[in-house]
């Protein structure tokens, strides 16, 4: 079988890095807006390398939630990752000394591209696409903390709307090809918005609970998909 | 509180979950229920992302941001492309901005 090599990587990463800049521009925004300095914001992305989960550690800390709690709702979003590394290991045996860079660099987005790959996966190819998508998102972080004075107010509040619309824009097409995606999401939001409302649990657990209740109810109801 | 206390307890508990499966693990030794479990999380999880703090979006402006949103879910409707999306629901709620379509609107 062909094997996916180094260049494919490199061209298979170019749109993961075109779309994450303008979202980690985005994140510098959000740190700088809440007064986080831009050697923690680019360690932030530099080391977490996480979207929707820094985005989460933000509003969380925003809120003034701690750490521990912080850690066990970003543990539970990541959790769907541990999936992703078993199945990206179940279809190819990488070189176990490369393991720590490949696993390291296993995102929503990266996950996708490199699974839709017919070719043999080689350990150049994860690490180029892997490598594209960190450049994009640690650039775009340090360039959004910079740009944060040079935007106007109407488009840094315009842009607030960014992250929501890559999580629409990540869900829209699950839905049409699975309608359960949809119910499951749906599940979640409603059970969140009405945890908001209720105001029993610290605004982190909130989450929480409504991810596993979605995922049991969808676990139960969905048994046939 | 200390951000880096934050970044680092955020690293680990986002780097193991990429790193001990590929480890230890194969695919298709783990559960298919389990299996299954997991594959609602990332729906569930959008799910609670996008709602309810996508309402409040661009802050105190309920109705810019649900119209927001809504572009974006039509444009995603018809385009795979995340970029196209993005930009289609920063300008929507750019020109609302611009021109105050909505934002006295209060919920």
């Amino acid at each position: 079988m062909k094997r996916a090599g180094f260049m494919d990587g490199m061209a298979a990463g170019l749109p993961v890095f075109l779309g994450y800049f303008p979202i980690a521009v985005t994140f510098g925004l959000m740190a700088k807006s809440i007064d986080i300095s831009l050697p923690e914001a680019v360690s932030f992305s530099a080391l977490v390398f996480a979207g929707a989960s820094q985005f989460v550690g933000l509003t969380m800390i925003q809120a003034g939630i701690g750490a521990g709690e912080i850690g066990l709702a970003v543990f539970l979003l990541n959790s769907r990752h541990i999936l992703m590394s078993a199945s990206l290991s179940s279809k190819t045996s990488f070189n176990r000394f490369l393991v720590p860079v490949i696993a390291f660099g296993v995102t929503d987005e990266t996950f996708a591209v490199s699974s839709m790959r017919d070719e043999t996966l080689t350990e150049e190819f994860m690490i180029a696409l892997n490598f594209s998508a960190y450049a994009g998102w640690v650039s775009g972080t340090a360039a959004g903390h910079f740009a944060g004075d040079f935007l106007s107010t109407a488009l840094r509040e315009s842009m607030s709307i960014c992250l929501y619309a890559m999580f629409v824009a990540i869900l829209v097409p699950e839905v049409k090809r699975l309608r359960m995606a949809g119910t499951t999401a749906i599940m979640a939001g409603v059970c969140n918005s009405a945890l908001k409302y209720a105001d029993i649990f610290m605004p982190g657990w909130n989450i929480i609970l409504s991810i596993i209740t979605a995922c049991v109810f969808a676990f139960i109801f969905f048994r046939s998909e | 509180m200390d951000i880096f206390t934050v970044v680092l307890v955020m690293t680990a508990v986002t780097y193991i979950p990429r790193l001990v499966p590929m480890m230890f693990f194969r695919s298709d030794m783990i559960d298919p229920r389990i299996k299954r479990f997991l594959s609602y999380i990332p729906y569930a999880a959008l799910g609670a992302l996008i709602l309810p703090g996508g309402i409040n979006a661009v802050s105190g402006m309920p109705f810019v941001s649900i119209t927001g949103i809504l572009i974006a879910v039509v444009t995603a409707w018809f385009n795979r492309n995340i970029i196209i999306t993005v930009a289609a629901a920063v300008a929507s709620v750019y020109v609302m901005l611009a021109a105050g379509i909505l934002t006295a609107v209060e919920l």
